[in-house]
Order: structure tokens, then sequence, then C-alpha cells
């Protein structure tokens, strides 16, 4: 489609009639503030509408023609495109007419919207509405933009729809997609009908169909389950998106804080590891020892002498005591039997018969031979009971120096250790006070890191510390169940071809089961039918695929061309979950661009939308013209001579509404600077408002336009 | 028979140990230092099962500033005679075998070892004819309440110090260095006959 004319009478600020005859090229319509250049647009939507609406309005009209309306008079608003669309050239008219009362009142009537095609005889008049097979009204939104922010396409939902609608030949797919379902079903059941006669292979068929009946169960859960896992890798990939761009920020902090929570557990560690709890350690650990040592020896020294002083007393007492015992033997006159001698039963009844059986003498109760008799009894029983000591009563009652003596013992085994105890006490306190050096030290890195995070925190535009936080730890999160999502997909990819396999064997087996029966048929039929159907669904798929794998392949193509000299990236356009498309900007380290430029996200999204309307030339041998208003704002003066001049040089029709090259004059007007315009290969046009006006009044508005190249 | 059980009496006398004798008695103290001294620094008084560190207490039982007490005495090696005054002095509650035992405090061992040591130190530094308490012309109880008197007289000393220490700075002994600085200086045997001209001097 090239338009050749576009006319615009009494449209706004569009007085009478007015026309641009456009070029297949550039066309740059150049105009100050308030010189109609919003305007020219409006009047194309407005001519482009075709679902009936916003037909006639009186804000429509240029309101210097109403003015100077005479009363009872009336004209017309009308916008017309002449174009030509494969091989043939047709016009597009819409109009009403507008009534002038004698009270001033503008009234509306008579709106016409019709496109004509052919001349004189061959005239044919139709209604305006079949323009929407020259250009679907869907299309009008990728060839027609307001502004840089109009241009991302992708992001209207449902655009990548249209545009694998459009441009793929998917479209014609769904007629045969419906055919062939039917066509499936009913294959299958002359199939079924006719192995049911088929007895022979009763089992065979029966199990046969129970495996494809299981492996459909099976796929459809399959399919169901990747359905959901791309729905979930779509969304934390969205979520991913919106996040990213504080990713830095969150990264630097999140590596901050872990070096800050090392170090304070370090500290703490350390600290933990202080025990300074001395006045506990005197008693508990008996800490209190360390200086005892000399008491020790004190007491060694005392228990020692001790000792020795008890065995000289003893010593001695029992020479004395032996001496004297020796003396009392010989005044008796001899020396007696040993105590056991005659034993306690002779003895006993001895005393009790009053008689020595050892000599025959009586020795009645009461004599001297009987109280010896009973005294040697006793002795002998005294000597049982270990007391005899030949008589000799002990010097000591007690032994408590011996108890001295034993403690004495343990305390010279534990003497080496009180002995160290002065130099343990000393360690303990070294350990502790090289301890709180590391604190120090500690502390001073925390104080760093502190101050680290201060400053990343200062630069994260405006975001706290949680929400930096939280972005990090969704990030991970998000990255984590993504990769769990994209991991799930593949296996679940894989068990998919499997079942795939399986269930076509089957199929294929269940077709030849009735080899050489009348069954045979109509399972090959039906088999046959069934591997179309599933071409198509696939075709389907690629399809989609291969069209946004052109398109990206060609916006890359302009978007060098556009870019010449300057950082661009490469565009990916990718298609999600939800059937949207989106387009975006990768480094070449294949990471994603969050936030390119203003004239880089222009120049890109513009790229695309070359590509498609290249893609649509290649489909239709007609290429749609791009209508852009003000797209180059953003633009420095010779990035835009750059660009114009890759448009020009595309072979496109490109129609430009723009205030650039217009320079200020020395009166403050807008002056056209011709010096530019002179490289700009394409026509041009300047519109501007007629002088004089006044800018009180709307009615003395009226733009004019001259055609400088 | 009669003879038989004073058998039996000199038997069981004969086998307790001194220690466990000296283990039933209650030491004393004056008791101007329960105010001023005792009470600051440890939970006597305040009931058996209370958190020291809640209270902000140092110390635990009241014999553990009594322990205290006795070896800044020990180690000084200087004693101060109890006030005869009978309504001046008190004993502790514990009687001297429980010391150590610690047995309701967090955080804390127990030490029962350290009275073996006390033990130790007092018959070291009392004056005992132990020749005569062994030929039992000394009863038992003679000598425990000698070596208890050393004990005391070691912390009634101890306490003075401790009291000076607190009159200078009431949070004296509330660093963890206090005690064991005292400690450490009191047997640093190269710095000890400097450190004499600074102590207190003994009344005794």
């Amino acid at each position: 489609m090239i338009i050749q004319k576009i006319e615009i009478q009494n449209f706004r600020s569009y007085y009478r009639e007015n026309s641009f005859e456009l070029i297949n090229g550039l066309n740059l319509i150049i105009g100050s503030n308030g010189d109609g250049k919003t305007t020219f647009y409006e009047a194309l939507e407005w001519l482009f509408r075709t679902d009936g609406t916003n037909k006639m309005d009186t804000k429509y009209i240029s309101k210097k023609r109403s003015e100077e309306l005479m009363p009872n008079s009336s004209d017309d608003v009308r916008v017309a495109m002449t174009y030509e669309h494969k091989g043939r050239t047709k016009a597009l008219e819409k109009m009403f007419h507008f009534t002038k009362s004698f009270d001033g009142e503008v009234t509306t009537s008579n709106y016409t919207f019709s496109l004509i095609e052919g001349y004189g005889i061959e005239r044919v008049v139709k209604d305006g509405v079949a323009f929407d097979k020259d250009l679907p009204s869907e299309m009008r939104k990728f060839i027609m933009f307001k502004g840089e922010q109009d241009l991302n396409i992708l992001e209207k939902s449902n655009s990548l729809k249209q545009l694998v609608d459009e441009f793929s030949e998917v479209q014609n797919f769904e007629a045969y997609f419906s055919f062939m379902e039917y066509a499936t079903k009913n294959a299958e059941q002359a199939r079924d009908n006719a192995q049911k006669l088929d007895k022979k292979n009763a089992d065979k068929i029966k199990g046969l169909k129970k495996t494809i009946e299981q492996e459909k169960g099976l796929l459809s859960d399959i399919d169901r389950e990747i359905h959901i896992k791309e729905g979930e890798a779509e969304n934390f990939e969205g979520l991913l998106k919106n996040i990213e761009q504080s990713n830095e920020a969150s990264k630097l902090l999140k590596s901050v804080n872990q070096r800050i929570e090392r170090l304070s557990q370090r500290r703490s560690e350390t600290a933990g590891r202080i025990k300074e709890n001395y006045t506990i350690n005197l008693l508990d650990d008996m800490w209190i020892l360390l200086g005892f040592v000399d008491t020790a020896e004190e007491y060694s020294a005392l228990v020692n002498g001790l000792m020795n002083e008890r065995k000289k007393q003893e010593d001695q007492y029992l020479i004395t005591a032996g001496v004297e015992k020796a003396i009392k033997e010989a005044e008796r006159g001899f020396t007696a039997l040993p105590a056991h001698i005659p034993g306690r039963k002779i003895m006993e009844d001895m005393l009790n018969e009053e008689v020595c059986k050892f000599c025959g003498r009586k020795a009645e109760k009461g004599t001297e031979a009987w109280n010896y008799m009973y005294e040697r009894l006793q002795e002998y029983k005294a000597s049982l009971e270990g007391k005899a000591d030949e008589g000799i009563e002990p010097l000591y009652k007690n032994n408590y120096i011996d108890e001295l003596q034993k403690r004495d013992t343990t305390l010279n085994d534990n003497l080496s250790d009180i002995a160290k105890m002065r130099r343990k006490v000393q360690e303990a306190i070294a350990f502790n006070n090289r301890l709180h050096d590391d604190i120090k030290k500690i502390d001073a890195n925390l104080n760093t890191e502190f101050e680290q995070k201060k400053r990343i925190l200062a630069q994260a535009d405006g975001l706290t510390e949680e929400q930096l936080l939280a972005n990090y730890d969704n990030i991970s999160n998000w990255i984590d169940k993504k990769k769990k999502a994209e991991g799930r997909i593949d296996i679940l990819k894989r068990q998919r071809e499997q079942h795939r396999a399986i269930l076509e064997e089957a199929e294929l087996s269940l077709s030849k089961t009735s080899e050489g029966t009348a069954a045979e048929m109509y399972a090959k039929t039906a088999l046959i039918i069934q591997q179309i159907s599933n071409a198509f669904k696939n075709a389907k798929e690629e399809n989609k695929r291969r069209l946004l794998d052109a398109i990206e392949e060609k916006s890359n193509l302009f978007l060098v061309k556009l870019n010449t000299n300057d950082f661009k990236g490469t565009i990916r356009i990718i298609e999600k979950q939800n059937g949207q498309g989106e387009a975006f900007l990768m480094n070449n380290d294949s990471m994603r661009i969050f936030n390119p430029n203003t004239a880089l996200k222009t120049t890109y999204l513009m790229s695309i939308l070359f590509a498609i309307g290249n893609l649509s030339a290649e489909r239709d041998e007609t290429e749609l013209p791009l209508l852009f208003d003000a797209p180059t704002s953003s633009f420095t003066d010779t990035k835009e001579n750059e660009f114009f001049g890759v448009i020009s040089g595309l072979k496109k029709q490109v129609i430009i509404v723009t205030k650039s090259f217009l320079r200020d004059g020395s009166n403050g007007e807008a002056i056209l600077d011709h010096s530019r315009i002179e490289d700009i290969d394409g026509r041009v046009f300047r519109i501007e408002k007629k002088r004089p006006f006044d800018d009180k009044k709307l009615g003395t508005i009226q733009t004019m336009i001259t055609k400088v190249k | 028979m009669a003879e038989n059980y004073k058998d039996i009496e000199e038997l069981v006398k004969k086998d307790e140990k001194l220690i466990d004798l000296w283990g039933r008695r209650n030491p004393r103290f004056e008791k101007r230092y329960e105010q001023s001294v005792i009470r600051v620094i440890s939970d006597y008084g305040v009931g058996a099962s209370g958190n020291m560190s809640a209270k902000g207490k140092i110390l635990g039982a009241g014999y553990e500033p009594y322990i205290m007490a006795f070896f800044i005495g020990l180690y000084s090696d200087k004693k101060i005679p109890l006030s005869e005054e009978s309504d001046e002095v008190k004993g502790l509650g514990q009687p001297l075998q429980y010391w150590g035992n610690l047995d309701s405090k967090k955080n804390r061992k127990a030490y029962p070892n350290l009275r073996s040591y006390i033990f130790i130190a007092l018959v070291a530094k009392t004056e005992i004819d132990w020749i005569a308490l062994d030929k039992g012309d000394i009863e038992p109880a003679t000598v425990v309440t000698a070596l208890v008197k050393t004990m005391e007289e070691y912390a009634n000393y101890g306490f003075s110090v401790m009291e000076e220490k607190l009159k200078e700075d009431k949070g004296y002994f509330f660093s963890n260095r206090a005690f064991l600085d005292m400690f450490l200086q009191l047997t640093d045997k190269t710095a000890k006959d400097i450190e004499q001209d600074d102590s207190p001097e003994s009344i005794d």
C-alpha cells in the first residue's frame, strides 16, 4: 500500500481544501507547536476508523470556516486518501456536511464513508468499511504511532497474536484443524467398528487400545503440567524483569550484609570465648590456690615433724614399757606358757572342775591356783581380740596425725598443679587479652562494612533496605523457581516424546493388527488422518516460531542501520506463555538491557516495526506505510539526520510528522533549517499557521501547507 | 557391760576424721561485715534459690565472701581476733562441710575440694600440740576450736581489707579483676615486700 495523496478539508485547523502529495519513501511534514501536525495525524485516525464510531462531530469542523460561513449556508468536512494497493488505485473518503443556521448554530448531517475504486464508468463505490480488507483495523497499530511511547507494539495485548495471524499461515490452519479433528474421530470410529468384527485379534486389539488410552491420558496430563510450568516460569520471569533493575544494588548490599553477619558472628564467637569471670574462677576452679604452695610446704613440714616426733615418742614408750613388763615377769619366777595353751575349752573345764589337769592338783575356786587359771583364760580371750600387747598399754589413743599425714600424701600429689596455678591464671588472662584485641580488629572491619552498606543504601534510588533485601531474596527465589520450572519442563518434554513414541507405536500396531481383514483399511486410514492432524499441530507452532525468528532477524538488520555509530545490542523477540510477545535488547553477554536510552529504545522498536512492515511486503507484495507523529523528540540533531538518512534509504513509505529541522528566527518565529533539509532524501512539507492570527481566537487559525521539496 | 558401751563410744570417736569434726562447725564473723561487705557482694541473707546474676551480686552463698576474706588473711599472713563481745559476732548459717557444694547455682561449678586446702592451711597455721591430741591428752573438739579460731581471725582481717576497698569504691569488687588482682599481688613473691608497705596494718 502506497499512500499517494491525503486531502484534508475543513478539518479543524485545515481550512478549506488542502492536500499532501506523498511519495513512496520518506515524507516529512514539518511544523512547530500548534501548526497542525497532530491534527494531520488525527485526521487520518478519523479516516481510518471503520468501526462506525465518532462519525460526525462539530469539534472536527474548522472554526475559521464555520465562523465565516453565512447563515443558512453549509460546507463539508472531508478527509480523503488516495492510495495504491496491489496494483489498483483506490480512494478512501470520509465526510459530513455542516450547516450554519440563522441564529449561528452549526449542525452536522449527511455522513458518508466510502471506498472508491476505479475511475469513470468502472468507478465502484463501496462502504468505507471495505478498507479493512486492505488495512485490517488490527494492523493499524502497527503502522501509526503517536510519540515515542507508542512504539512498543508488542506490549499491546494481542498484538503478537495478530501479527502471527496476519503474517504466518497459521490462520489458514484453523479450518483444517477442526476438519482434522472431525476426520480423526470418524476414522477411529470406523476402524473400531471394523475391528469389533475381527474376533481373531480381539485380545490384542483390546490390549493396544488400553495402551493407547493410557498413553493419551498420560500425554494430556503431561501437556497440562507443561502448560502450568510454562506459566510459572513465565510468571517468575516477569517478576524478575520488574525487579532486576535494582538487582545490582541489592546484590552488593547482600554481600555486605553477609560480610557483616560473618564478622558479627565471629565477634560474638570471640566474645563468647572470653572467660573473664575471674572472681568465680578463684572459687570454682580454685585459682585462689595460686599462692598456696608456701602453706602446703609449711603443712608438709609440720606433718613430717609430727610423724617423726610421734614415732620417736612411741618407740621410747615401748622400750620403757617392755622393760617394765620383763621386770614383772621376772618377779613371777617363770615364763608363762603361750596364751593359747592349753586352749579355752580345757581351761574352762579346769575352772569348772576346780582342778589343774596338767599337774593333777585341786584348785578350788577362790584359791591362788584357780585365780591364776582364770587370769590365763582372760589373757587368752584378750589375745583373740587382738588386744594382747604382751600387756603393754598403747601410747596413742588417737590417730589424728596419721590423718594429717595421709592428707599430706594427697597434697604432695597435687602440689605440682598448685605450683602451676599462677602461670595457668596468667595464661588465661593473656588469652582473654588476645581475644579482646581480636574483637577490636573485628570491630574496625565491621565499621568499614557498615560504612560500605550506608553508601550502597544511599545509592539505591529511594529503596529501603528491606525492599532491596526483599528484592534480592525474591530474585534468588524466583530465579530458583524459574529454573526449577524450566527443569521440570525439560523433563516433561522428554517424557512427552517417549509417550508419544509409545502411542504412535501402539497406533501403528493397531493399524497393522487387522492386516488382511476388512478393518485393515479403516485402521490405516485412521492412522494417516491422525498423522496429518499432528503435522498441522506442529506446523502451527513451527510457523509461529519461524515468524518470530524472521521478525527478530530483520529487526536486527534495521537496528544496525539505524544505529551505525552507536551502541545497539541485539533485539530478542519471544513469545510469553500468555500469548503476548515481548521484545527486548540484549547485551553481547546475553544479559538483558533494561533501560536503554530513549533514542536507542525508539530505534529498536522502530526496527521491529520496519521488520514487520517488511514481512508484510514479502507476503502481499505490498508494503504498509508507517506513520509517526514526533518519534524523534529524544534524538540529537546528528542522530536525527542519520536516522532520516537511513529511512529514506529503506525504500519504504514513511510519513513522519515532526517539529525537527526548525530553528528560531530573529523574531522568535520558527524557521526551516534549509541546510539540514537539503540532506534529506525525500519529500518535505512545511505546515504553519497563516499569519497574522490572534492567539486568543481559534477562528483565526488556519494551517498553510507548503511543499518544500 | 558398762565398760563395753564405753569402748563402743571410743571406737566411734577414734574413727571420726578431724576434718569431719571441723566440718560441722559454723565459723563466725563480726556482724558489722554483714552489711558492709558480705551482703554487698553476695546473696547472703536473700534466700537460697536466688539467681545471683539477677541481683547483680558477684558471689553466691555467704561463705564465698568468707573464703575470699580467709585467703586474703592467709596470703597476707595477718589475723585479727574476733571481737570478744558475743553480740558483735555471729556464725555463718552453713557449716563448713557444705562449703563449695553450690548445687543450686547456675553456671557455677562445685568446688568441695577447696575445703581440704582450707583445713590444711589451718593445720599449718595453728599452734596445736598434735602429739597430745593423739595421746588423748586434749580433746579433738579443742583442736577443732583452735583451727576454726585461726580461720575466723584470718577472715576477720580479710573482711577488714574488703571493707576498706568498698569504702573507697562501692563497686570495687564488681570488676572481674578485683579479687584476682588482689590475690596475684598478695602472692607475688617479687612484689610482696613493696606491697606490704601499702597493706593495712595488722592489729594482731
